[in-house]
């Protein structure tokens, strides 16, 4: 058998890619690499631990051990493999810039930068708590490898014959207890409130600086997204009173006098609508009536 | 099999593309698409049936290929299939809300489909989140909805199973969302972490170890495709939904509200066909199967399948099983 089953398709051609880990899973990832790379990893240990189950009775304390030593050491693996799994998809800080230091958070801040300062130590509070729950999160997945390896060398039965089709049944039976195992940690509520906690912090730091880089914008004369949302909510505004307008020329034209934001796609009323198109005064809604009946029954434009 | 057998159906799988039965564009309205399915059978009975697919995700899943369609097995018992595509929002969908998508486009193309045929009422499949939708609209529009279908589709957002509701319940949804849309590759991160070793790593391995057919490595392509083909989310409307229901379990306690008006599932009377999946690990079955309990219906069917979220799309059992169930269901009534 080849001591690189999976790891051969990818020997040449277009899938030759170096079998570094994924920066975390989905992220993207360069071919079967880090898969093949994972499942001869596998194979690996199982490799080792069937050929010292071989030396030790199955049922032995030794080779229960055995099974333990190489169900952990492709857990070891795959905590490296996902190492980067809670890691958040931005740099704390701009390249070069220092670390903050509990210091720093708790100076005052004073003067004509106070607004500035203050934002910064929100975000570097903020950086903090992501740290810190990225370090629960990391220990509970840690945990979960663990549990997992524990209840894959309770299952073993190493009186098989060492063949590639023993190590595929070895591989998804350890597949089922890491994911039995995870399963139970990402009910707990010990994971929700750490996950809770770091998108939460997450959330902020990334709030804090959004707004600097705001202030920055508008020193350069650069259009800010919050600029550009104002705009974007007024072109709503806008293409809701037309739609009014065009549904319900009456109505729309005094709820476009009236109405101070746009309503969200309400459903007409039409007796209502009618009711007040037969109290309006002719003059005042006849052209846009008309100009109204000239179109189809119904914007195509949202 | 060799490595080369291997490396050449990958290549030729590049060029697989989903998407297999015949239609054409019907109505449009900013990014959104509404597609009518050319008939492939000899007409029915049945008013047409137009699938509202979720938000998430893209919905070529349901016509995927010849042997994996649901459009096409409806197709097949001479029913009358409009999709309505809702296209990929960019920054400008930011503002887009729950009720824009339901009372707005939702609702026009009901009337679109309504106009062409001179009818009062059409059939609805909501299906996933595109359920949920189909729910409001129902009770938002009864007259318009003559028998509605949910499939996979959540209704009680708090039950013991439901991973996803666990995980959000703390989160702080509006400060996540921002003024932002909500990228789709933050979504596929959440679902993958749902199940991480079989859908980071075993699934992979499983194609490496099997055999080199290109029909097997093509349609693994293409779900694959699908799976990492996700829009970015309104983010107004993700944070209504994730709050609304995820948090808040409105639907279910019938405290929803879309556009100032009521959502009632106890008010709900149409027929009522609900498709649940036992083994689906995203929307978990007893969040499906909820909405017999919670709905007004005096005709309410469940039919229940072993399969998997995706698996009721585009399983060999559910070509099988789902269009003939959904085609009897409907001509009954």
């Amino acid at each position: 058998m080849s001591s690189d089953f999976w790891r051969h398709w990818q020997a040449s051609g277009p899938f030759a890619w170096s079998s570094g880990a994924p920066a975390s899973p989905g992220s993207a990832a360069p071919g079967f690499g880090p898969f093949a790379d994972s499942a001869e990893r596998f194979a690996a240990a199982a490799r080792d631990f069937m050929a010292k189950a071989g030396l030790a009775p199955p049922t032995s304390n030794a080779g229960s051990q055995s099974a333990y030593t190489a169900a952990e050491g492709f857990g070891n693996f795959l905590r490296d493999h996902f190492a980067g799994c809670f890691t958040p998809p931005w740099p704390p800080y701009p390249a070069g810039a220092a670390a903050p230091v509990t210091d720093f958070t708790e100076a005052p801040a004073l003067g004509l930068a106070r607004e500035q300062v203050l934002r910064a130590q929100r975000a570097a509070e903020a950086w903090s708590r992501l740290v810190e729950a990225q370090g629960r999160l990391q220990r509970l997945w840690s945990d979960t490898l663990r549990a997992a390896a524990t209840e894959f060398s309770s299952r073993l039965l190493p009186s098989e014959p060492l063949t590639q089709e023993a190590i595929d049944r070895l591989y998804d039976q350890w597949i089922d207890c890491a994911e039995q195992a995870y399963a139970r940690t990402a009910h707990s509520d010990d994971f929700c409130d750490a996950l809770a906690a770091f998108v939460n912090a997450g959330s902020q730091w990334r709030r804090e600086s959004a707004a600097g880089t705001e202030e920055w914008a508008k020193l350069l004369d650069l259009p800010t997204r919050s600029e550009i949302n104002e705009l974007t909510l007024r072109l709503r505004e806008l293409e809701a009173r037309v739609g009014a307008m065009e549904k319900h020329p009456v109505r729309g034209t005094q709820q476009a006098a009236a109405a101070p934001s746009p309503s969200p796609a309400r459903a007409p009323r039409p007796a209502r609508a009618a009711k007040r198109a037969r109290s309006a005064k002719p003059s005042a809604s006849g052209n846009v009536a008309r100009s109204a009946r000239s179109r189809p029954a119904r914007s195509k434009r949202k | 099999m060799t490595s080369a057998d291997l490396k050449a159906a990958l290549a030729a799988a590049r060029h697989a593309t989903a998407g297999c039965s015949d239609k054409e564009e019907v109505w449009r309205s900013a990014k959104l698409r509404l597609y009518r399915y050319r008939s492939i059978a000899k007409p029915g009975q049945a008013a047409p049936v137009l699938i509202v697919y979720a938000l998430v995700n893209r919905p070529y899943m349901m016509d995927l290929q010849e042997d994996r369609s649901l459009i096409r097995g409806l197709l097949a018992q001479g029913l009358d299939v409009y999709l309505i595509d809702w296209g990929y929002p960019g920054g400008a969908d930011r503002f887009t809300t729950l009720a824009d998508y339901i009372e707005g486009f939702l609702h026009r193309c009901v009337e679109q489909i309504l106009r062409n045929h001179g009818l009062e009422k059409l059939n609805l499949l909501g299906v996933c989140q595109g359920g949920v939708m189909s729910l409001c609209y129902a009770a938002l529009h009864p007259g318009r909805v003559r028998n509605l279908i949910t499939m996979v589709t959540p209704v009680d957002f708090h039950t013991p199973e439901d991973l996803l509701s666990k995980w959000v319940r703390k989160i702080d949804i509006g400060a996540v969302v921002g003024d932002g849309n909500v990228p789709g590759a933050v979504l596929n991160q959440l679902f993958l972490s749902l199940m991480p070793f079989r859908l980071t790593q075993q699934k992979y391995v499983e194609l490496l170890r099997g055999a080199p057919e290109p029909k097997r490595i093509e349609n693994f392509m293409r779900v694959e495709q699908w799976i990492f083909d996700s829009p970015d989310q309104a983010g107004a409307a993700f944070r209504e939904f994730v709050t609304w229901c995820y948090q808040e379990n409105r639907l279910a306690r019938n405290r929803l509200e879309i556009a100032g008006r009521a959502i009632r599932l106890d008010a709900l009377r149409m027929p009522m066909l609900n498709l649940v999946g036992a083994r689906d690990h995203l929307v978990p079955p007893a969040a499906s199967r909820a909405l017999q309990r919670l709905a007004g219906s005096g005709d309410f069917t469940t039919l229940e399948l072993d399969l998997g979220h995706i698996g009721m799309y585009v399983s060999a059992r559910a070509q099988r099983e789902v269009p003939p169930a959904i085609a009897q269901w409907l001509e009954s009534r």
